[in-house]
């Protein structure tokens, strides 16, 4: 019972994080709602038996990712007449209609297949220790490309901030 | 009975047969690089070296056909596959030669025939300036006419069918510089086309029906034809040989064709390939024999298109013409003969025919060649003494035509006139004494018209003015012609009928190709004497008549114009100026109806106008969608992604 | 009885309104800051069923993808906010409609 109402405090903090995300026309007030996003998520993946990416969601995300977002949004300094409420109503309703009727509901009915948990009895699934093991041992391969594609990305975004390109 | 059907032929490999189709094919390679050569040899040089080539290769193809027909036993096969020509699953086609006794004995005429006419020609086109093109021309007409004969199935044949016409196109259009020559090729290949549709409309349903276009394999799957559809299939192969065979009512072409070199009317439209028709319906035979309906519409189509040249042919003045009529009035008699299902006697016509009608043919090119190419009979006369060989050959030749004993006219005519009189007809028990009476009317006019024309020529006084110009005959020319008189003397000799003691040799030496259709016998030989002795009575009447009227009174007789039913006749019925006023002006009608105002501007126009509009108003409307905004297009994945999610959640 | 438990569905359907409403925020919105914002929000979502499948299978890869995921998105995060950058330098502005260079 306790894990239900969790669950539903946190899915409703969710939904009214993004929602707040996308109508607000001051960023900043977007990105603090994103990080309170993040951590629900966190808690979310908490939830579902994975701890240890609960743990990366808040370092990474919350901790890195926002922080350099929000950090940018005060670098720019924008101004008052570029925080105009960007959008029209009609374009968000439109946008609705086509995502509720086209991906919510179909996807949402295939979704019935999944009601309920299969019965589980590993314990340690989900663990740090477990998906060291895994990352380190099995997946080695993808980790190292990882590592590679994010000195890419930073050389990239370096290249790309330079003043002459 | 199958059994017996599948061994009743002997087949030999031979890889000589091809080589018939390839020599002349050589020679006229050869002859195109001599044509376009830039070398230091002078004109006549030229013209020589082609001249030796063209005959050579025609004369090789003439060896090894009679090397072949020479080895013919009855029921042999010579054949010879080269390679698969089409292998598309169901539709097989073999480029393959056979040789049996029909094709063995046409190969060896056909070849004969040529080579004379080549050597011929040699003197005849002589300061022509189209001289080696007229060569390649001809070496190429052989071979193609070669390929047409040999041919194994009926796809191949379809291939020297469209060659010889092309090449019959070629020499009638052979000076171009006169419109006209231009225009009678246009006919003549435009007439043949319409009966092409009829020869393909034949191969699609016997190919749509025994799933082959063999000879051998039609024979063997006959059965499987239905009689309307056998009947449908014959008359459409019949229709493509109206055409090339010159019947009723396709014939108009070959009066024209005579604008071509006189060796080529005797070779291609005389000797050779204006019989095509009557060898592809031999050719068919069982299928014919199956149907008597078409049989007797090929027989009446026959004997009546030999009737109604023949009326022609008694009043035109010039010389070509009359022998064209005259040709398509022999060729109506070998439809008649395959029509009664006398095939071999067909064969046998067509033999005799090709060799003295190739005769008179070229002795009128001799007086046109002397006479500084005069054609009309009136502006002749007295030539007898001036050219007597010419006339020799021209007499004998004459006589062949005319039926009269012993030429080869008579042996095959009255082979003709006795099958027609004595095979019964299923359907219309009255028609063969029909088509035996008005094929002896045929007979009459032939000996009419062709003493008329001799006489004309070479009796009396000389009426033009050309003669002071003339000159001697070269032997290249004049020993072509007598060879062909002496084998119009001699060729019916093969058929002479076993009621007056003969042999009947060609009815014999076909028989193995006629395996299939009953021999036809009779126990009326005193019936068929007489019938001989009423024929030769008739051919010597006509002649007798045309002796009467215009050695007699020839002044009068040439200068009065035709009035009455003879005008009629000059003016040929006015069968072309009929096809003009009704074919020609439906035609042009409909064609000028369908550019000016119908189809061509409201329908097709409109149409392209307003496919054109509608992608206009289409692409202006795909304008819009490229805002250049990713957001947007975006926006249109998902709406793509949308789409598939709902189609795939309502199909699970 | 939806409303009785918390089985897989209901994370799965959380996930799905989360990305549904990234998506019309990547489609609606012209700042560049909250475009990239719902372009995160997207990804989370995301992240969000795989947890749930992974778990729901018994197999841990998922949890490893999600830890890739989270690494690529940093870098996205990263090159975008340099292309930001640029694109300020340049146009003085975040609105992405001035960029329709496609169009031409």
């Amino acid at each position: 019972m306790l894990q239900i109402i969790v669950f539903y405090s946190l899915a409703f903090v969710a939904v009214l994080m993004s929602g707040i995300v996308i109508t607000r026309k001051n960023p900043i007030a977007g990105a603090l709602a994103m990080v309170i996003l993040f951590a629900d998520l966190a808690a979310l993946y908490g939830l579902l038996d994975a701890p240890a990416i609960a743990t990366f969601q808040l370092l990474v995300y919350a901790g890195g990712i926002m922080v350099l977002v929000i950090m940018s949004i005060m670098l720019f300094n924008l101004k008052e007449s570029e925080l105009q409420l960007d959008f029209q109503i009609k374009d968000m309703v439109m946008g609705l209609a086509v995502v509720v009727l086209g991906l919510v509901c179909p996807i949402g009915v295939a979704l019935f297949a999944f009601s309920s948990w299969p019965q589980v009895s590993d314990t340690t699934f989900g663990g740090l220790h477990e998906i060291g093991n895994v990352l380190v041992r099995g997946k080695w391969f993808p980790f190292e490309i990882l590592s590679f594609v994010l000195i890419v990305a930073t050389i990239g975004a370096i290249i790309f901030s330079k003043r002459k390109l | 009975m199958n059994n017996l059907e599948s061994t009743h032929h002997f087949l030999i490999a031979n890889t000589w047969i091809i080589w018939i189709v390839l020599a002349p094919l050589v020679g006229a390679l050869i002859n195109t690089g001599l044509f376009f050569s830039q070398n230091t040899l002078t004109q006549s040089q030229k013209q020589k070296i082609s001249a030796i080539i063209a005959c050579t290769a025609a004369g090789m193809a003439f060896l090894i056909s009679f090397f072949l027909f020479w080895h013919m036993h009855s029921q042999t096969i010579f054949v010879q596959t080269l390679f698969t020509w089409i292998n598309s699953s169901v539709f097989k086609v073999r480029f393959a030669l056979n040789v049996d006794s029909l094709s063995s004995i046409m190969i060896v005429f056909i070849t004969f025939v040529a080579f004379c006419i080549h050597v011929y020609s040699s003197g005849y086109m002589d300061h022509d300036e189209g001289f080696i093109r007229y060569f390649i021309f001809l070496n190429l007409f052989l071979s193609s006419m070669a390929l047409l004969i040999l041919s194994s199935n009926l796809l191949l044949m379809f291939i020297g069918w469209e060659g010889v016409g092309i090449c019959s196109y070629l020499l009638i259009s052979f000076w171009y510089q006169d419109p006209k020559n231009v225009q009678a090729g246009e006919k003549a290949i435009l007439l043949n086309r319409i009966g092409d549709v009829g020869f393909l409309l034949g191969l699609i349903v016997v190919f749509s029906t025994i799933h082959s276009f063999n000879f051998i394999d039609l024979e063997a799957h006959r059965h499987l034809f239905s009689p309307g559809l056998l009947t449908f299939v014959d008359l459409c192969f019949f229709w493509g040989a109206t055409a090339k065979s010159a019947q009723i009512p396709l014939y108009v072409w070959l009066p024209d064709a005579m604008a071509g070199p006189t060796p080529v009317s005797a070779l291609i439209h005389a000797a050779t390939m204006v019989t095509a028709g009557v060898y592809l319906l031999v050719r068919l035979n069982i299928l014919y024999f199956l149907s008597p309906e078409a049989s007797c519409v090929i027989a009446i189509t026959g004997v009546l298109t030999a009737f109604f040249a023949a009326t022609v042919a008694t009043v035109q003045n010039d010389m070509k013409k009359i022998l064209a009529y005259s040709t398509i009035s022999q060729l109506g008699y070998m439809m008649l003969a395959v029509g009664v299902g006398d095939y071999a006697s067909g064969i046998f016509h067509l033999i005799s025919h090709g060799f003295f009608k190739a005769c008179l043919f070229l002795s009128a090119g001799a007086v046109m060649h002397l006479l500084m190419q005069e054609q009309d009979i009136r502006k002749m006369g007295g030539l007898l003494k001036t050219f007597p060989l010419t006339a020799l050959v021209f007499l004998v030749s004459g006589l062949a035509l005319a039926g009269f004993p012993p030429f080869s006219g008579f042996f095959s005519k009255d082979a003709i006139l006795w099958g027609a009189f004595s095979h019964p007809n299923p359907l219309i028990p009255w028609l063969p004494t029909a088509l035996y009476t008005m094929g002896l009317i045929t007979a009459f006019l032939t000996a009419f018209y062709i003493s008329r024309m001799i006489i004309l020529i070479f009796w009396g006084e000389y009426r033009g003015n050309a003669l002071n110009h003339t000159h001697s005959l070269p032997w290249v020319m004049s020993v072509p012609m007598v060879i062909l008189a002496i084998g119009s003397l001699i060729v019916g000799w093969i058929g002479i009928p076993k009621a007056i003691g003969g042999k009947d040799w060609i009815n014999h030496f076909l028989h193995s190709t006629f395996f299939l259709i009953p021999r036809f016998t009779t126990n009326q030989d005193h019936l068929q004497v007489v019938l001989m002795l009423i024929s030769t009575l008739v051919s010597a009447s006509g002649i007798i008549l045309a002796w009467i009227r215009y050695v007699r009174y020839p002044k009068t007789r040439l200068e009065n114009q035709p009035q009455g039913f003879l005008k009629l006749l000059d003016h040929k019925y006015y069968i072309d100026e009929f096809y003009q006023k009704t074919i020609g002006r439906c035609t042009s009608w409909v064609a000028g109806w369908i550019s000016e105002w119908g189809i061509e501007n409201q329908i097709l126009g409109r149409l392209v106008d307003n496919i054109a509009l509608f992608f206009e108003k289409l692409s202006k409307g795909y304008q819009k969608i490229q805002s250049g905004l990713v957001r947007n297009y975006l926006f249109y994945m998902i709406l793509g992604a949308a789409v598939f999610f709902i189609v795939f959640v309502c199909n699970h | 009885m939806i409303w009785g438990s918390v089985g897989p569905v209901q994370y799965l359907d959380l996930a799905l309104i989360l990305f549904g409403i990234g998506t019309i925020g990547v489609l609606t919105r012209k700042n560049f800051f909250i475009l990239l914002m719902s372009l995160e929000l997207m990804l989370n979502s995301v992240n969000l069923s795989l947890i749930v499948f992974s778990k729901f299978y018994g197999n841990t890869d998922g949890n490893i993808l999600v830890l890739f995921v989270i690494a690529i998105s940093a870098s996205e995060v990263c090159v975008g906010l340099a292309i930001l950058i640029a694109m300020v330098r340049i146009r003085n502005s975040v609105d992405v409609d001035l960029w329709r260079e496609l169009k031409h």
